[in-house]
C-alpha cells in the first residue's frame, strides 16, 4: 500500500457523527421551515394592501367629492353674485331713467 | 280644527304668492327680444346659497347684506333691435295682477312710450314685496322682489356692483 492509498482510504473511512448530530439537524430544519413558511406574515400583508388600497379608494373618492361639492357651492355664489350685479345694473338704469324725468319736469316748470 | 288649520295654511300660501307675480306674460317679449335677461331666485335658492356666501370677504359680506330679507327675486329683461316692437300694452297682463288691494303705487311716471312704476305690495299695512317696471319702446325690465319691507331696501340691491361695492372678483 502506498502513501496515497493510504491516504485515501483514511479520507474515505467511516466516522461516527457526533453525539447532538441529530438535535442541530432538526434545529435547523425548523429554523429554515419558519423562514421558508411564513405564510401568516404574507396573508398579514395581503389584508393591510387591501385596507390600503380600499381605504386609498374611499379617500380618493371622497377628495372627488368634495372638490365636487365645492365647485357647485362657487358656481351657485357665482350665479348669485352675477344676478345680484344685473339687478344692480337694471336699478341704476331705473333711477338714471327717473332722474332724467324728474329734471325734465323740473325744467318745464321752469319755463312756465 | 283641521278645517280651520287648513284654512290659515292656505291663507299664508295666497299671502305668500300674491307677492310674486306671474311674468309668464312677458315670455312673448322674449321670443321678440334681441338681448333677454332672466333671473329667478325664489326663497329656497335664496335661503341655500346665501348660507354659503361669507360674513367676511367682501364682495360676498356685501351681497349678504343686500339679499337680507330679501324672499324671492325675480327678473326680467328685454332689449328689442326694432322700436316698436315692445308695446306699453304688452304689459297688460302684469298690469292687471297689480289691480289686487293688496298693491299699491309707490311711484308712477309715464312720458309718450316710456313707463316707470314702483309698486309696493302690503300684508296687514306692512310692505312686504315690490314690482318695479321699466319700460321704453325698445327696452323692458321688470323686477319683483320679494320680502323688500322698504324702499331703501332697494338701494342696497341698486348699489351692488357698482365700482367698489361688490364687484370685485373672489376677494
Amino acid at each position: 500500500m502506498n502513501r496515497f492509498e493510504h491516504d485515501l482510504r483514511e479520507s474515505l473511512k467511516r466516522r461516527e457523527p457526533p453525539a447532538d448530530f441529530a438535535d442541530m439537524v432538526l434545529a435547523r430544519t425548523r429554523v429554515s421551515e419558519s423562514r421558508t413558511k411564513p405564510w401568516h406574515w404574507q396573508w398579514m400583508a395581503a389584508a393591510a394592501m387591501v385596507v390600503v388600497l380600499v381605504g386609498g379608494g374611499f379617500m380618493v373618492q371622497e377628495q372627488r367629492r368634495e372638490a365636487r361639492r365645492q365647485a357647485s357651492e362657487e358656481q351657485k355664489k357665482e350665479e348669485l353674485l352675477v344676478a345680484l350685479r344685473i339687478t344692480g345694473s337694471k336699478l341704476r338704469l331705473v333711477q338714471e331713467r327717473l332722474s332724467a324725468i324728474q329734471q325734465r319736469t323740473i325744467q318745464l316748470q321752469v319755463e312756465q | 280644527m283641521r278645517k280651520i288649520l287648513l284654512g290659515v295654511l292656505m291663507a299664508l300660501a295666497t299671502t305668500a304668492s300674491a307677492q310674486q307675480l306671474d311674468l309668464s306674460s312677458l315670455d312673448r317679449l322674449a321670443d321678440k327680444a334681441e338681448s333677454k335677461t332672466e333671473i329667478t331666485l325664489d326663497e329656497a335658492t335664496l335661503n341655500s346659497t346665501t348660507a354659503l356666501l361669507s360674513e367676511k370677504k367682501g364682495t360676498e359680506a356685501v351681497a349678504r347684506k343686500a339679499v337680507e330679507g330679501l324672499k324671492g327675486l325675480f327678473l326680467r329683461s328685454y332689449e328689442f333691435e326694432k322700436p316698436g316692437s315692445f308695446k306699453l300694452e304688452d304689459l297688460k297682463p302684469l298690469m292687471d295682477q297689480l289691480k289686487a288691494p293688496n298693491w299699491t303705487p309707490i311711484l308712477r311716471a309715464k312720458e309718450q312710450d316710456e313707463q316707470t312704476e314702483i309698486w309696493a305690495h302690503r300684508t296687514n299695512g306692512v310692505i312686504d314685496g315690490m314690482v318695479l317696471i321699466a319700460a321704453e319702446e325698445d327696452e323692458v325690465t321688470v323686477i319683483n322682489a320679494i320680502g323688500l319691507t322698504r324702499i331703501e331696501d332697494l338701494s342696497k340691491l341698486r348699489d351692488f356692483g357698482m365700482p367698489g361695492i361688490g364687484f370685485g372678483g373672489r376677494d
